[in-house]
């Protein structure tokens, strides 16, 4: 190597730009008689851990080597990919959460209602030993049982559960990997 | 593969293709030990493979449509989806006697390599791709000069500049590609598809780390990797300590090489981010 050029002194940009446009465009275009376009198809699918791990190495090298194999990747990716995902819902995943959110708040208030009008409640009159004067309390009997069956029972209340449990799914369900 | 497993796998891909008659003994020779992801489609892959008429006609009338509609989505002008899946269909039926002969002895074809691995519809809208590509560019671009298009820049870049300098530079140009390729070649696989499929092709990050099987986060890192293995193994191959100048230029001409080499025809695709 030269003894001349040397890292040292100062480089122009230009010319570290030429230098690496020279090396990455000068590995373009092989021939593709012997490329195997299932394995491409293997690995477009995202499923490239299958491939025996030689066969895979060498196709990624040569996928990074030959910028049209790069975008045959691409484009069986977007042909592929694009059949195996689900089917697309295009409601944002905001408006989802914001569904999920006043559900969750119509559950809880039908509960609150729902138990506030159990007939396990009663008023009962007692009198103020302050005051004088009588005044009412709610004796509660804590039957849980009995509210649970009041709530289970109740068709709005299971309705506003069921919508809360698969909106909760819907608005935090990990995401498909998508591109960044 | 056992016995039972391969009449199994028969029964039911005779049932998937009921026109298609291929004997049992023929499958199981062509299964070998392989235990495909896609055993029904190996099933008129084959019998295809061997020539039987019927599976040709039945690949044609089950796939024919569905490969054509993906390849309208993105079709290039020169090229028509119906064709591209008549060449594809062409392509299959080469014959091929590497893969040996069927009862009549006539050479077995193209499409008997297929293994199986992916269904057989996006074996063929891999085929009918690689041919609308590879002719493409085939036309498109001829040889390259690159390096003396490099050279041409540099000159331009630097007319004002004495020849003794324009001389060096281009001789440090030429060190420098070369160690940038050598690195480049020693970097892992995965490193290298990374980088090219990223910042060359402009494959999202997720999209290019689900290819090689790595989260998005892992993708992140691989890459930040790959970027400092590549520019260490250049230091490397040009030795000497850098000094910082060296240092900020290698990552600026980083940047605005990738941002260059990016696909410029927006239907290929656009490039996703700066790499430094």
């Amino acid at each position: 190597m030269n003894t001349m050029i040397h890292p040292q002194n100062p480089v122009d940009h230009d010319v570290i730009i030429a230098a690496l446009r020279d090396a990455m465009q000068r590995r373009a275009g092989d021939s593709w008689s012997d490329l195997d376009i299932e394995s491409m198809a293997v690995l477009a699918e995202g499923r490239g851990d299958e491939l025996p791990p030689a066969e895979r190495a060498l196709l990624l090298k040569r996928i990074a080597s030959d910028p049209d194999l790069g975008q045959l990747l691409k484009e069986l990716r977007a042909d592929i990919g694009g059949s195996l995902a689900s089917p697309a819902i295009f409601v944002p995943r905001a408006a989802i959460r914001l569904a999920w959110v006043a559900c969750l708040i119509a559950l809880v208030t039908v509960g609150v209602i729902r138990m506030g009008d159990s007939p396990a409640t009663s008023t009962v009159e007692v009198l103020d030993s302050g005051s004088g004067k009588a005044s009412y309390l709610d004796e509660l009997h804590d039957d849980n049982g009995s509210t649970l069956s009041t709530l289970v029972g109740d068709p709005i209340f299971i309705s506003l559960l069921v919508g809360t449990v698969l909106l909760g799914a819907g608005a935090f369900w990990p995401r498909r990997s998508s591109p960044s | 593969m056992v016995a039972d497993q391969v009449q199994a796998l028969w029964e039911s891909a005779q049932a998937t293709w009921p026109e298609v008659n291929w004997p049992l003994e023929a499958y199981r020779l062509h299964l070998e030990d392989q235990s495909p992801t896609h055993p029904h489609d190996l099933y008129v892959a084959g019998a295809a493979g061997h020539r039987i008429q019927p599976a040709w006609s039945a690949i044609d009338e089950a796939y024919r449509v569905m490969v054509i509609r993906r390849l309208e989505r993105s079709a290039r002008a020169d090229m028509e989806a119906e064709d591209l899946w008549s060449e594809a269909v062409a392509r299959m039926m080469r014959d091929d006697p590497e893969s040996g002969t069927n009862d009549q002895g006539e050479p077995v074809m193209h499409i008997a390599r297929y293994r199986g691995l992916t269904k057989l519809p996006w074996h063929f809208l891999a085929a009918a791709r690689t041919i609308a590509i590879d002719r493409h560019r085939k036309r498109e671009r001829g040889p390259r000069q690159v390096s003396a298009e490099a050279a041409v820049e540099i000159e331009g870049s630097r007319q004002q500049d004495d020849p003794a300098l324009q001389s060096s530079a281009r001789e440090l140009a030429d060190v420098l590609s070369n160690a940038v390729v050598q690195a480049f070649e020693n970097l892992e696989a995965r490193h290298q598809f990374l980088l090219a499929a990223i910042y060359r092709d402009g494959l999202g990050k997720a999209d290019a780390g689900e290819v090689v099987g790595l989260s998005p986060w892992q993708t992140s890192r691989e890459l930040r990797k790959a970027e400092e293995q590549l520019r260490l193994q250049v230091q490397h191959l040009v030795p000497g300590e850098w000094s910082s100048e060296t240092r900020a230029a290698w990552d600026h001409g980083w940047r605005l090489c990738w941002n260059q080499l990016a696909p410029s025809d927006p239907d290929k695709g656009t490039f996703s981010e700066g790499a430094a």
